[in-house]
This record gives C-alpha cells, structure tokens and sequence, in this order.
C-alpha cells in the first residue's frame, strides 16, 4: 500500500549515528527487588553519587537525555497506541499531540521564551513505547514522557494516554514559567480518525477534578484557566534555580468522563509508565528470542515486534491487520500478508493466526481475495500468509478451513487463466490486467500478480496437503508447473532486460521484486534477477532500501525481498546493506517511515511507522539466521561477524517445529548447535570465512566453501576456518 | 431441612426483624439487607451490561462489518416511505445512509421485485466508494477495506437476486452491465468482460451493449494501449426507478 507523498522542503542535515550501547542510558523497567539487593544499592550508590551522572526528579522518576537517541528523519514523531485499539495518539514534532479527531497542544514558556519544538521524540532504548522528549525555553527544561495504555473495561477499543510534565530550572536565577494546555481541532491534519463527526459538533472540554462532565483531556491540578470547562489550561509556576515542578495529564482517544480520568490517573504516572513497560517487555519476551549481541539490532528488532503487535483492530470476534496507525487505518492483503508473516516467525503464532481468521473477510464469493480496488496480488499474498501462519510450527487444528479457502482462490486462478488462454493473446494464459492505484502504478499485467498467485498455489498445495487432502494437493502442483511453463514462456518473449514490472514491460519495480522471495516463482541463480537487482539498486545508489518514482524517493520494504535474494544468492554483504538501510531509516522511537525523501530526510504526511516496514525487518532478520522456506533449513545465511561472538535463537517456530539455534566463532573455528529438524540444514560460515579443510562426517562441504550440510537429525556441527582470498 | 427450606423460612421471616440491620449497627446483615443488596448489585450488572452493549452499538469499535442495522423507527414506517426515503437518499448520493432503509424494505417486501434487489445492490457498491470529509480530508465513509469489501460480496448476491427477477431482456441487461461496471471498478476484469457479453446476451437487440463487450475485450487484450479508462465505468451507479 502506498499513496501519493507530499514532501514539503525541509532543511537537510545528515545525521548517521546508531543507537549502539544506548541500552545503559535508560531506566530499566520497574522490578521489585529484594531488600538486600535494595539496601545494597542503596550502599553503592551513596559510595558513587559524586560521579552519577543521572539526576532525579523530585518524584523519583529518572531523567535522560531524549536527544541522545539517534533519528533519521529532519522531522521526529512517535505514535503512542495500543492492539486492539481504534486509535493512536501521535506526538508530533512540534511536541503536541493529535488523535485524528483533536489535538492537545502543550505551549511552555518561561519569561518571554516559547520553548522549542523538540528535536527528537524517544522511545526507550528505541523500542519500549514510553516516549520522551525535551523542550527549552530559556533557562528552563521541559521534559515530557509519555505512554498508552487500554482504557478501562467495559471500553475495548480506546487508549488512555499518561503524560508528565516537568519543568527544571536548570539557570542559577528564580524564573516564572507557564505552561500552556491547548485542544483544538487542527486546521490542517495529517490525517483523520475513520470516525471522526463530519462536522465537529461538541465544544472540547478540559476537565479537572473528579465529574460526569465529558472531556478530551485531564489534568491532576487545578490551574488558573478562564473558565472551568474551557479547552484550555494555564499553569504559572515560580521556579528557584534547580527547582523542578511537575503535572500530570490524562488524555483519551475518545471523549471519557473526568470522573472515568481521574479514577485512572489515581495511579500515579510512574507505576503507569512501569505497568506499560512490563506490558511490552513480557509481550517481546513471549516471541521468539533473539539473543545477538548486538543491541541495536535486538532494540530494532523489539520495536517492530511493538509495531506488528500494535497495528491490529478487532472486527466482533476477528482481528485484521492494519498499516499504521494513523492515515494507514485501514486494511491492505499486501502488506497484512507481511504482518502475518513477521508475526508467524517471530513467535506469535496466535495473533498471526488470529489475522488469518480476520483475511477470510477479505475473500470474494468468485474466491478471489481482494482488499483495495486493483490488486490482484491479494489472491496468492492471503493464500501465502495461510500458510506462513498455519504451518508453524505446526499444522493448526483449523488448517481444514483454510485449505478450502484456498482451493477456492486456486480454482478462481484457475478460472482465469482458463478463460485466457482461450482469447490466445500473447499474454493470455497469465493473470489480466490490473490497474491498483499503488505499487507499480500503471494499468498493465502485473508481473507480480503472477508471481503471487504461482506463490499461492505453492501454499495452497501445503495447505491442502497438511489437511490431509493429497489428491488435491497434487492436482494443484501439476497446475502450478503449467503455470509457471507459462510465465517463464512469457518471460522470454518479454522485451526487457531483466524481471519487468508487468508483462507489458512498463510500470514500477513492486511484485516483480519479490519473484524469488518469497514468491519462489524463479530460481535465486537466475541472471534476470540478479539483473533485476543490480538495476534497482543501481538506482538507488547500492544495495539498501529502493527508490520509488523519484531517485530521491526511497521506499523502506520493497527491497528487503532483494536482501533475502542476495542472502540466498550468497551475497551476505549486499543483504547485509539492505538490513543497515532498514536500521538506519528509523525514528527515535524505531519506526520507519514508507517513503521519504533522502535528500531532505522527510516523509512528508506520510508517517511512520509503517507496518510493512517493520516486518520487512524483522522478517530479513529471521531469514538471515533461520531461513526455512524451502526443503532445506539454512542456518547463519547472513550472520554478521559481532554476531558469531556467540548468539542465540530461542523458541523460533519453522516448519520444522520451534527451534534453538546458537552459533559462535572461537579463533579459527565455528560451532553451531541447533534443534534436530528432519530434513538437511545448510550452515553459512562467519563472513569473510571459508573451510579450511573437508568437514568431518557426517557434515558434508556445500555448493561453495561458504557452506556446510549437515544431515538431517544433526544437532551441532564444528568446523575449521580460513580467511577468503580475494 | 434443606438448604432451599431454610433459606425460605428466613425470607418468610424477614419482616419481624429491626427495620435498620446490617452494616453500621454491630449486626449481621439481615435477609431483607441481603436482598436489597442483590438487587443492588443485579441492577449495576444490568445497568453496566446495557451500558456495554449500548457503547458496542454506538462506540465503533467492535463494529460489525455492515451498517448498523435499520432501527425500531424505520421499522415502524410505512414501507412505501421505507422504499422512497432509501431511494432519496440514494440520489442524493448518500449511499451509507440508505442501506438501513433498503434493508428494511428488504424486510417489508410481499412480492419480490428486481429494483430493490438492484437498488440495494448499488447502494452497497456506491457505499464503497462514498467519500466523506473528516477534520478537512477526504476518507472512505465505509471505514476499512475489510468493511467495503464485505459490503461489495453482499452487493454482488443481490444484484445477482435482481438478474434472477429482472423479466424483459433490457432490465436484464442493465443488471448485467451494472454487474458488469461493479466489477471493473473494483479491478476484476474477466468478470467484468464476463458480465458485459452476458448483458449483451440478454438483449441481443440493443448494439451498444455488444459494442461495449467488444470495447472491454480490446482492454482486456492491450491494457496499456487501450484508450478506455475507468470512467467509462461511470460510478456511482443509480437507483433503478420501480
């Protein structure tokens, strides 16, 4: 999914610092100690406090700096939401924050200064969705933290977002501050709630104290506001030199009652913070565990385990997965696919098949699976995530269901390519034209609706195989060796150098890109990919994220399917520069914007984070330490070198059932150890590495001296290494 | 005694206690506290239970994936004012807005009649594509595609319903072809191609509709060249006249 993109011209200015070791900086979430280990610090950090850098606020909450936290993008935002949830609040980069419907605008000053918009918005450690940020004005510093959590039963679908504000008087002279508390609907959003009135009918409301009255907003203290049930708050305060004072605010996604507010805010903002942290660190912990030593990639790969989690509505008793949480509200087979994917092989088998469930909506009475107006992929991405989903880590009870469903899409497929083949056109025996408004952008045939319908076939025979339905299965694999007879005879009368965006040559690099992965439409040695994949990175500048449209436009999904090419193609190093694209294009709070400017560094209304985008990452990930698409398991495909310090892989679903998988290099020799799968595994040795003598039995030397095969049942392997000539 | 026995004697005895036991007094909660008590809390278990099933009617987020269903009012109006207001509203290009008054009508009909099955077919499919202003931008009125896509497989079973109701050759084309445009917009062209030459079928004698079909297939063979766009679908669709 994707919309046309309005950049506005933004000051540029490069910034390509990483998050690394930025894990020490923040407060670890709130856990009770015992009172030995208690006094013991108490102990120690009275023996340190002469060089303890961090200060705390008068009510015990920690203070660090935000800004310290690297962000990619000219313009900083966050999105505090929530699963389940209908809405999100978006803290903006001028430091206020909207909910698609109002806008809480937070005007702090101190004398004549206005404080500044902040220069990041941070989540923990770049992933724990409790966001900070810092506003100056003058001698005063205003901190802010911030996070969501569900609003109170019997209400399912709304957030309770928890705000404290503090402002220091960091000069060494008495000052006046004022904050201002504004709610207003804005003039121009960037985007709108689905169900927001078409006319704003009720006056906002600020409330304070404990009434039935409705309000968008709360606060903890009464403030000298001209009218008690006005939308707007003033708070004068006096500050001593290095005196701190705080406020509270409580801010729902949809109007609640103060008396609702207050009863919630009765906790205080710190065991909030605490219960939200706990919330998603217990929710990281219950996937699968990726120990790598590396904490930027593991902080990276936290905040798209949030993100994917996050991005998920309810329809009655199914769920459905959406693009972000803001102007993408909406449901795409495309990128749901993704998400059900990511979520699969991250160990969140329940809620990627809960999202499966929820796809079942989306099929046609004909058996075509289609979401948006156009795009035909839908059919083979739906077919695809079934199978992502259902078959890991092992069959589900409900895999009957969907294999009819899937049989259903095949025989629509079917249907299609029957009726072309009798008009005898050139291109007649493939999928017709479409025209979806996104992707390749252009009224053609689609190459990659072929590519995903053949990938839907491949499922659906697992699907029906897996149900027990063999016959049928069968009858859907000789269909798909006609069909792709077919695409690699259209393929060849194609008047293009490589895999074209559609069979009639024109069109935008999309579906094509995914022809090996995860379509598995051509081999990964075929010249025409790797023809492919020079061409569009070539455009972009080098292996990395792709540009969409405009050289300077880079679109933040798209090419990891060219990372897990590259991986399978034995070029770790260009997967490699897909995954530190993918790293590098993220917030301070670890989303990825779609589509962005690289020259400006700016996403325009298109705001992050982006589903798809975490997906893609999370899902690179995977692939280059546990690839199990095929009939082979491939182990360490694209294992950085910090990585073969010794990582571990816990509870990793595959096909094979959950796995283990750990891997560390020790001078001249590298060992792995993993679950026992019934099939061959092929292990990739450290990069820059080769064998530096036959392996010993039962291992056996692979295609290249890169790779090992162990036989099926093999538990660990050791080998000895050599550096690569070059 | 059993304990059913005992607790009856109890209640049989409620009334010779003193009137203020219970909490506060130093006394055990008498039978008639117990009572009150039970109500109390019954009435807070109703009151939250209607309260929820009003918030989940009203509040969205559980929302079905059709319309709210016609409420008690519509079902209390005469049906010819059932079948005009849906068919007003539809004109008036407020698709969403009519189907709880097609539905109705769907409820209301005595002898089955094609336009409503065609009426509320295209309310459905122009429902998918209304667009509304919230906070100044545009947004699909229907909220998701989960939603709209629910909408066009009900619309494609009762324009379905019209064609097995429709009588003379010409409004069977004009269900045909309106199938036939539904699918072209929503990017499903064999379908689409499938419709128009079964329109063309139906009534042999009307030229435009086989020139139509044959317009369709050159699209179909030369997507890229085709001079035909989308707008020859011309959405939204209107209301058939009874």
């Amino acid at each position: 999914m994707l919309c046309s993109m309005l950049i506005p011209p933004r000051p540029a200015h490069v910034q390509d610092d990483r998050c690394r070791g930025v894990d020490h900086r923040w407060r670890a979430p709130g856990r009770r100690l015992p009172a030995t280990s208690i006094l013991a610090s108490l102990v120690l950090a009275l023996a340190l406090l002469p060089g303890c850098s961090r200060r705390e606020a008068g009510d015990g909450a920690a203070l660090f700096d935000p800004d310290s936290i690297p962000e990619a993008y000219a313009r900083s935002t966050a999105a505090l939401m929530w699963p389940g949830a209908t809405r999100a609040w978006q803290i903006t980069p001028a430091g206020d924050l909207y909910n698609g419907e109002w806008q809480v605008r937070l005007i702090p000053s101190a004398g004549a200064d206005s404080a500044a918009a902040p220069r990041v918005i941070a989540f923990e450690e770049r992933w724990r969705p409790v966001a900070h940020w810092t506003r100056r004005s003058g001698g005063v510093r205003w901190d802010f933290e911030a996070l969501a959590l569900p609003e109170p039963a019997p209400r399912d679908s709304g957030l309770f977002a928890s705000i404290l504000v503090q402002a220091t008087n960091t000069g060494s002279a008495t000052c006046a501050v004022h904050l201002e508390i504004r709610l207003e609907f804005p003039r121009q959003p960037a985007f709108a709630a689905f169900d927001v009135a078409m006319e704003p009918t009720a006056a906002l409301h600020w409330g304070e104290g404990d009434t039935p009255d409705t309000v968008q907003g709360w606060s903890a203290e009464h403030s000298g506001a001209p009218a008690a049930q006005g939308p707007e708050r003033v708070y004068d305060w006096t500050l001593t030199p290095g005196a701190t004072r705080s406020l509270r605010l409580a801010l729902p996604t949809y109007p609640a009652t103060a008396r609702a507010l207050a009863r919630w805010a009765r906790v205080p903002h710190e065991r909030r913070a605490t219960e939200a942290r706990r919330h998603w660190e217990t929710e990281v912990a219950r996937g699968a565990r990726f120990s790598l030593g590396d904490p930027e990639m593991e902080c990276a790969l936290r905040a798209a385990q949030v993100t994917l989690l996050s991005l998920r509505e309810r329809r009655g008793p199914v769920w459905v997965p959406i693009a972000n949480p803001f102007q993408y509200r909406d449901v795409w087979l495309r990128d749901g696919a993704r998400a059900i994917r990511a979520l699969a092989v991250l160990g969140y088998t329940h809620e990627a098949r809960e999202l499966c469930a929820g796809f079942e909506g989306l099929q046609w009475p004909q058996g075509a699976f289609l979401s948006q107006r156009g795009q035909l992929d839908g059919t083979g991405q739906a077919l695809w995530a079934f199978e992502q989903a259902l078959l890991r880590p092992a069959a589900d009870d409900s895999i009957g269901r969907f294999a009819s469903a899937a049989e259903h899409a095949w025989r629509w497929v079917e249907w299609q390519r029957a009726l072309g083949r009798q008009s005898g056109w050139e291109f007649g025996t493939l999928l017709p034209f479409a025209d979806p408004r996104d992707g390749e952008l252009v009224r053609a045939q689609l190459l990659g609706n072929d590519a995903w319908a053949l990938a839907g076939y491949r499922s659906a025979a697992r699907l029906l195989a897996a149900a027990g339905r063999a016959a049928q299965a069968e009858e859907v694999e000789r269909s798909r060796a006609v069909y792709l007879a077919d695409f690699m005879k259209a393929l060849g009368r194609v008047k293009h150098g490589d895999v074209p965006p559609s069979w009639q040559g024109i069109g935008r690099d999309w579906g094509n890109v995914a022809v090996v992965h995860p379509c598995g439409v051509l081999p990964t040695g075929d010249p025409r990919v790797r023809a492919m994949a020079r061409r569009i990175w070539a455009a972009a500048g080098g292996p990395g994220l792709t540009t969409y449209g405009s050289p300077d436009t880079l679109q933040s999904y798209v090419g990891a399917d060219l990372g897990t090419w590259a991986l399978l193609a034995g070029e770790p190093a260009a997967a490699d520069s897909v995954l530190e694209a993918m790293l590098h294009w993220r917030t301070a709070s670890g989303g990825g914007a779609e589509l962005f400017s690289r020259s400006k560094r700016e996403f325009g209304v298109n705001l992050p984070p982006h589903g798809t985008g975490a997906a893609a990452l999370a899902s690179l990930l995977r692939d280059a330490l546990v690839f199990d698409d095929e009939d082979t398991l491939r182990l360490t495909l694209g294992a950085r070198a910090r990585w073969w310090s010794g990582s571990r892989v816990q509870r990793a679903p595959t096909r094979w059932g959950l796995m283990d998988l750990q891997f560390r290099r020790q001078g001249d020799g590298a060992r792995w150890s993993w679950s026992a799968v019934p099939v061959w595994t092929a292990l990739t040795l450290p990069p820059g590495t080769r064998l530096a003598e036959a392996p010993a039995a039962p291992l056996v030397r692979g295609v290249s001296d890169r790779v090992v095969l162990a036989p099926p049942g093999t538990r660990q392997a050791v080998v000895r290494l050599a550096g690569m000539t070059q | 005694m059993s304990p059913r026995r005992r607790r009856g004697q109890r209640a049989a005895t409620a009334g010779a206690g003193p009137l203020h036991r219970g909490r506060g007094t130093g006394w055990p909660p008498g039978p008639r506290a117990r009572r009150i008590a039970w109500a109390a809390i019954a009435i807070i278990v109703i009151a939250a239970g209607a309260w929820f099933l009003g918030h989940r009617l009203t509040h969205a987020p559980l929302a079905t994936h059709r319309p709210a269903p016609a409420s008690g009012v519509i079902a209390t109006l005469d049906p010819a004012s059932v079948f005009r207001t849906a068919d007003s509203l539809g004109r008036a290009g407020r698709h969403v807005a009519s189907l709880p008054y097609y539905r109705q009508s769907l409820r209301n009909v005595h002898a089955d009649f094609w336009q409503l099955h065609f009426n509320y077919g295209t309310a459905l499919y122009n429902a998918t594509l209304e667009i509304e202003a919230r906070n100044g931008l545009p947004v699909y009125a229907v909220r998701s595609s989960w939603e709209r896509v629910a909408c066009m497989r009900e619309a494609v079973q009762e324009i379905l319903a019209a064609e097995r109701l429709a009588r003379t050759p010409r409004d069977l084309a004009l269900v045909r072809t309106t199938r036939a445009r539904m699918l072209w917009l929503w990017g499903l062209p064999w379908e689409t191609f499938a419709a128009y030459r079964e329109a063309q079928f139906a009534d042999p004698a009307d030229r435009s509709l086989a020139l139509q079909a044959d317009r369709y297939m050159d699209l179909l063979r030369s997507p890229a060249t085709s001079g035909l766009g989308d707008s020859a679908a011309s959405v939204p669709v209107a209301p058939e006249a009874r």
